[in-house]
């Protein structure tokens, strides 16, 4: 990796991280609800776009360097683990077992499905 | 002054601990004024130190706030990138993607709850917050190579490792979460903590013993 190309990934990655932070904030001023749904939407949504753009790479629609900048960087920025992860123990620790485990394991099953999608969306163009 | 307020009167309460991630809790319903639903009207002129105008916007509108959770999130993606290079995958297991999340989820359970347990979120705490928490440990985690990683395993037919690597780093990555809250009740609790760890800030200075999470 060239280091211009290492400092693009790196400005984009900022750029998704500030894109996620507002992104949250909209969700929950619009949704009422104690369940972290922000990040849901954020993840999900950038798993669905990830998938597209790898699908897109692997048919040579978008190069290498693209993807690392979109995907690794911005979407890299975009989404978070380690906000979910807090939440979804959060959510176990005050008893909330049944949306704990939606916040872990539905918001993976639900990610994979739609990157799924995208990587076949992708993938016909 | 008025309406702008609601964000700094909430304590570290359980929402505030719900609500860490991108946005403040004062960005949630019903306390967000006037400019709760017509958000997307963020006046981009605005100067970087014009707090007392700033101050009417929810926190995901501010300038500066956005200023330091990009920064910090290009700063956690550089992180991420240059791990990402130093350790391959382990057969086809993302070993560096899964390592990233593990250390991460631990690290922002450590911060948030710390954070939380000195006090409410304002001033300095909320700017560390937004900063490392949602600006760097955000940047460095990622959820997209996660699934995209695991619909590529999919798709090639990796099922059990597809399988494998998912739950590995939601129950791992759950446990790095925990451990990190738990610890970070000792040092937000206990006056420097014995054991210092490098993240958790300066171990002599006392907080305020909080309103606690538990």
């Amino acid at each position: 990796m060239t280091p211009i190309l290492f400092v693009a990934l790196s400005l984009a990655g900022g750029l998704g991280a500030a894109t996620r932070f507002l992104v949250d904030g909209v969700v929950k001023a619009r949704i009422r609800s104690s369940y972290p749904i922000g990040v849901t939407v954020i993840n999900v949504s950038g798993s669905f776009l990830l998938g597209l753009l790898t699908g897109l790479a692997l048919g040579q629609v978008l190069s290498h360097e693209w993807l690392l900048v979109l995907g690794t960087g911005f979407l890299g920025g975009y989404t978070t683990f380690s906000t979910a992860s807090f939440e979804t123990v959060r959510l176990l620790q005050t008893g909330r077992v049944g949306a704990g485990l939606l916040n872990g394991v539905g918001m993976l099953v639900a990610s994979v499905a739609v990157a799924t999608l995208g990587l076949w969306l992708g993938s016909l163009a | 002054m008025t309406e702008g307020a609601p964000d700094d009167d909430r304590g570290a309460g359980r929402g505030d601990a719900l609500g860490p991630s991108g946005a403040d809790p004062g960005a949630r319903p019903g306390q967000g004024g006037p400019n709760g639903r017509s958000g997307a009207d963020a006046r981009p002129g605005l100067p970087l130190d014009s707090d007392a105008v700033e101050n009417d916007l929810p926190p995901h509108l501010r300038l500066g706030y956005l200023a330091l959770v990009a920064g910090g999130g290009a700063v956690g993606t550089a992180l991420r990138a240059a791990t990402s290079l130093v350790i391959a995958p382990v057969g086809q297991f993302p070993a560096a993607i899964f390592g990233i999340n593990v250390v991460g989820a631990f690290v922002l359970g450590l911060l948030l709850q710390t954070l939380a347990l000195r006090g409410p979120d304002v001033g300095s705490r909320r700017i560390i917050r937004l900063l490392v928490g949602t600006g760097v440990l955000g940047g460095f985690t990622t959820y997209s190579a996660l699934s995209a990683d695991s619909a590529t395993l999919l798709s090639e037919g990796g099922i059990g490792i597809a399988l494998i690597y998912g739950a590995a780093t939601v129950i791992v990555g759950g446990l790095a979460s925990w451990l990190g809250i738990a610890l970070g009740s000792r040092f937000g609790t206990r006056d420097g903590g014995r054991d210092s760890t490098p993240a958790s800030g300066q171990p002599g200075q006392t907080g305020q013993p909080g309103e606690g999470t538990r």
